[in-house]
């Protein structure tokens, strides 16, 4: 099919041009999309579009030069071509009179046409560069990430690398270049002011796997990525410019990190970014080539597979090593563990798929609800110039009769549409440019790849042949239409007695098909509307409103642990003295702030078979107060107590994830657990709380494990030095900000607040894909509702003056005004129900989509559809009953005089 | 190859260049280049085919290239025709690569490309 389009779009080349190389460029296009076709999907799509817009270039620039070179040859042809442009330069000054002599049509029709292609651009825009684009690294259809899933703990996915399946996936020849990484924060200090800054932990082999190198200096040495290698860091092209003057000088000296000197070796260039991870600095990720360990996941890796490799060859030889992992570690019980009980399973994901996959779908719903709104105004427009031609049948007839042909009616006809098209296209990319920059600049979802986005050639190469594909559709009805019969308009003066059945039935359809669409995208709307509400109003198992919370990183060359508990402690006490805050608490992670320890436990009840893995859950260590503070419900049992606080007898609490998930059949309460590999001690279970979400409100909830503060088992497996606060506060919680900066400093002036904000505002952000994608697919809707009914209106008004006659005729053999009306109205109802009947239909088929965008609400609600079919009826009848009513009041004497 | 520089060969474009690197292996058709210059770029240059023709016509107009038949032993298709070096394109290449590399000389000793 893709070689078909691509055999028309030849013919745009200049004759000569094609003769000479249309076969051959048939023939190279077919082989390489057979290429293209072999990487994916994805692939094939963007080969495509570039493949069009290339060759559209280069008909454009051929065709030019053609003629250039024509001209200058003084060729009889030139002369010919002359005559042609010189006519059709008459039909457009003819059209730009016609259209200025109304404004009023003109206007309407443009803004129309110009809001449709604005809207079309600018989401077309966001997904070629979001969706479309290539990762900016050569071959990127080579990157995945190496992922695992768990089926034997239920985890699908998530399992991340481990450093003993790196040890041996290194040596594969199916990868060329693979390096484990990761996201992580520290404290930079350069001169005399410590900065907190994001960082990327990464192996010297990722400049291989991206195929990028430094813009100055260096990147890592291989001995820098060994443990215990020298300390050095790259910085990032932002960071050198803001910290360091953009200094060249820098490289070599040294800067403290986290209080630990490191050498400056390297700056990344400019446009750098690691896609999903913010880093201003970049620091060797420590891996030891020789670990026996053949555990340890939760890390992030990329690597870039061999050419010709797929993910499922690739997943395949991985999962070979795995098989083979008791024998490759013949020391680690973990290793058997991983096959046997845990039964691991290599899942490696095209980066692409990784970055764009989760917004993917929601652009692709807002191209599908801008398509739907382009094509309603393409049949409001298609109105438009029906009437408008109509209005001048008789003009027309006269050019016909004095001897014009009907290519040359059309030309008219056709002068006016594309002049409105280009003015519209135009316009709309006007607003596309607009509206792409409210969008980058107030876009409240994290979009991949958002700053880079702006109008480029490939926007104007879709907006283009979009405007002239618009403008041909509309215009095309009233070309059709020009064939009329000249001898009887010009007899009867156009007023047929009798209103012509195909004129109407074109009508009808348009306005049936402009219903249907509004429809659909009124249904999506009202979809992702309710599940916006039940967001908002869903209880995410804790209080967000009037809580202020923020993140205290200690440095842990000056803070031991101990030390860092008893400071986390008297940050407490201070904070609870502070004006305006009514109660402090603390944890490792907060809900919504995403995964913070996953980890591994067993339970006594089931003791493990050779290091058999029984229960995973989230890891949280937390302040005693913590569960009334965050008004997280305690279900059974008791939280913690000022004396568990200190660590006796090991207390933990546990979330009823947990409890359904590993005690489904005994009391939980006094059940006896440990995490694993951190201790040999028991923890008992006093207690049972409500669960509380990782990532998302609407997600399922994830089992949860806590520790008080000074837990000796917590204190090794989590950070001991990073602690989320959260304060109870008046009904503005930044108010009480600058006594909390105080507090803090007044503790340890070196310590900085990190990212301080209201807990209502993180819960916000986490439902913003939904927000985001209801706001646009709203507006969308909005002007599709409009547009149809403006779109029903003209043509139910239109059906009435032409059966003025008749409607007086009726009125004048004794029919009542309302039977008139009412007449009308029935009508109306009838095409408005075919439009709402295919509307439910197509929004059936399409409302599949939003799936994954909905919470608490099904695809297929049926009171959405039929709230929706019952309003659009409404507003259909309501449409046809103004012109209806204005009908009846026609006077017989003067319809028929 | 003094006497050459007379007929001074047209200037080329990258990718008019990298189209005549791909072709001076022996003839090959547009895929073969196309595929050729993707690869040794690394991807980074990877013209679409309507630019790849475009730059194919303006150098068989200017004499850089030839159709000739398939090369003995390549399947003899008809709908595939070959593009060859003429003796100019040959020219026009060893021409553009000196100058580059006297400019890449030049960048050496003025200490601003390469190492020690």
């Amino acid at each position: 099919m893709l070689e078909r389009a691509f055999g028309l779009l030849l013919r745009l080349l200049p004759a000569a041009f094609r003769e000479e190389f249309g076969a051959l460029m048939r023939r190279t296009f077919a082989m390489r999309a057979a290429d293209a076709a072999r990487r994916g999907r994805l692939s094939l799509v963007r080969f495509a579009a570039r493949e069009f817009a290339g060759l559209l270039r280069a008909a454009i620039v051929e065709r030019i030069t053609e003629r250039a070179e024509r001209r200058a040859r003084h060729s009889p042809a030139h002369h010919e071509v002359r005559g042609v442009m010189d006519a059709m330069m008459k039909e457009l000054r003819h059209a730009l009179r016609g259209l200025a002599r109304t404004p009023g049509f003109t206007a309407a029709a443009v803004l129309t046409l110009a809001l449709a292609i604005g809207a079309n651009t600018a989401i077309f825009t966001l997904l070629n560069r979001v969706v479309l684009s290539p990762l900016p690294f050569p071959h990127s259809d080579r990157l995945v990430v190496l992922d695992h899933a768990a089926p034997g703990l239920n985890m699908a996915g998530g399992m991340g690398m481990s450093g003993g399946l790196f040890r041996e996936y290194v040596k594969l020849p199916a990868i060329e270049a693979i390096s484990l990484v990761g996201g992580t924060e520290g404290t930079l200090i350069a001169g005399d002011s410590p900065e907190r800054l994001q960082a990327m932990a990464a192996m010297p082999s990722l400049t291989d796997v991206l195929g990028i190198a430094p813009a100055r200096g260096r990147w890592f040495a291989a001995e820098e990525g060994l443990p215990g290698g020298p300390s050095v860091v790259v910085l990032s092209h932002a960071l050198w410019t803001r910290s360091f003057g953009a200094d060249p000088a820098v490289l070599g000296t040294t800067v403290r990190i986290n209080g630990m000197p490191h050498e400056l070796i390297g700056v990344m260039p400019a446009d750098f970014s690691f896609p999903g991870v913010r880093a201003d600095y970049f620091i060797p990720f420590p891996h030891d080539p020789e670990t026996t360990r053949a555990a340890g996941f939760g890390r992030g890796s990329i690597a870039r597979i061999a050419p010709g490799m797929t993910t499922d060859a690739l997943a395949a030889q991985l999962n070979t090593i795995i098989a083979d992992m008791p024998n490759r570690f013949p020391g680690d019980a973990m290793a058997r563990a991983m096959v046997e009980s845990v039964q691991l399973a290599a899942l490696p994901i095209p980066l692409e798929q990784q970055v764009v996959g989760p917004v993917a779908r929601m652009l692709w719903v807002l191209v599908g609800s801008v398509a739907v709104v382009l094509l309603i105004a393409c049949a409001n427009l298609a109105n438009l110039f029906l009437v408008r031609a109509e209005a001048r049948q008789r003009e027309v007839a006269v050019r016909r009769a004095l001897g014009a042909g009907s290519r040359r009616v059309g030309g008219f006809f056709l002068a006016e549409t594309l002049l409105v098209a280009l003015l519209g296209g135009v316009l709309g990319l006007v607003l596309a440019h607009a509206g792409l920059q409210l969008l980058v600049a107030y876009s409240p979802v994290e979009l991949p790849r958002l700053n880079e986005v702006r109008i480029d050639a490939v926007s104007v190469a879709w907006t283009v042949p979009l405007a002239a594909i618009a403008g041909c559709a509309f215009g095309l009805l009233p070309v059709l239409r020009s064939r009329v019969d000249v001898f009887n308009v010009l007899q009867d003066g156009g007023r047929g007695s009798t209103a012509g059945a195909g004129r109407m039935r074109a009508r009808n359809v348009l306005m049936a098909a402009q219903l249907a669409f509004a429809m659909m995208l009124l249904v999506a709307a009202g979809l992702l509307l309710q599940s916006f509400l039940s967001l908002r109003t869903a209880d995410p198992g804790f209080a967000g409103e009037s809580r202020l919370i923020f993140q205290l990183a200690l440095p842990a060359t000056e803070y031991p642990d101990e030390a860092a508990a008893a400071f986390q402690e008297r940050a407490l006490d201070a904070l609870r003295g502070l004006p305006g805050v009514r109660a402090a608490a603390l944890s490792t992670t907060l809900p919504l702030q995403g995964d913070g320890r996953r980890d591994v436990l067993q339970l006594r009840a089931w003791p493990l078979v050779d290091g058999e893995v029984n229960a995973v859950a989230q890891f949280r260590r937390v302040s005693a107060n913590y569960f009334e503070t965050m008004r997280i419900a305690l279900v059974q049992g008791r939280v913690f107590d000022e004396r568990d606080m200190q660590g006796a007898g090991n207390p933990v609490v546990i979330d009823e994830a947990l409890a359904r998930a590993y005690f489904p059949d005994v009391d939980p309460i006094g059940q006896q657990l440990q995490p694993v590999g951190a201790t040999d001690e028991w923890h008992t279970v006093i207690g049972i709380v409500a669960g509380s979400p990782v990532n998302e409100v609407r997600e399922s909830p994830a089992p949860h494990l806590y520790f008080p503060i000074r837990s000796e088992a917590a204190g090794r497996t989590l950070s001991v030095h990073l602690a989320n606060f959260v304060l109870v506060t008046g009904d503005d919680p930044l108010a009480v900000l600058p006594g909390v900066r105080r507090a803090i400093a007044a503790l340890d002036a070196t310590v900085p607040l990190i990212r301080p904000e209201r807990m209502s505002d993180l819960i916000a952000r986490t439902g913003a894909r939904t927000t985001f994608t209801m706001v646009l697919v709203g507006i969308a809707a909005a002007m599709s509702l409009l547009l149809g009914i403006i779109g029903a209106y003209a043509v139910i008004s239109y059906g009435v003056a032409l059966r003025r006659d008749e409607i007086g005729v009726r009125l004048a053999l004794g029919a009542r005004p309302a039977d008139v009306s009412g007449m009308i109205v029935r009508q109306s109802a009838a095409v408005i129900t075919c439009g709402i009947i295919f509307g439910t239909v197509a929004a059936l088929a399409g409302a599949r989509t939003l799936e994954s965008l909905l919470f608490d609400i099904a695809w297929n609600d049926a009171i959405t559809y039929a709230i929706v079919a019952a309003g659009l009826l409404a507003v259909g009848l309501l449409a046809s009953w103004v012109p209806a009513s204005r009908a009846a009041r026609v006077s017989p004497l003067e319809s028929l005089r | 190859m003094t006497s050459e520089s007379q007929t001074s060969p047209p200037a080329l474009t990258e990718l008019g260049l990298q189209i005549l690197l791909a072709v001076g292996r022996g003839a090959v058709h547009g895929y073969a280049i196309g595929r050729d210059i993707e690869d040794r770029t690394g991807g980074r240059t990877d013209p679409s085919t309507g630019a790849l023709y475009q730059v194919l016509k303006r150098l068989m107009r200017d004499g850089l290239l030839e159709h000739v038949d398939a090369p003995a032993g390549e399947r003899d298709d008809a709908r595939r025709r070959y593009f060859a070096l003429t003796a100019h394109g040959r020219r026009a290449v060893s021409a553009e690569l000196a100058r580059l590399e006297t400019l890449v000389a030049l960048g050496r000793e003025r200490g601003l490309y390469g190492g020690a």
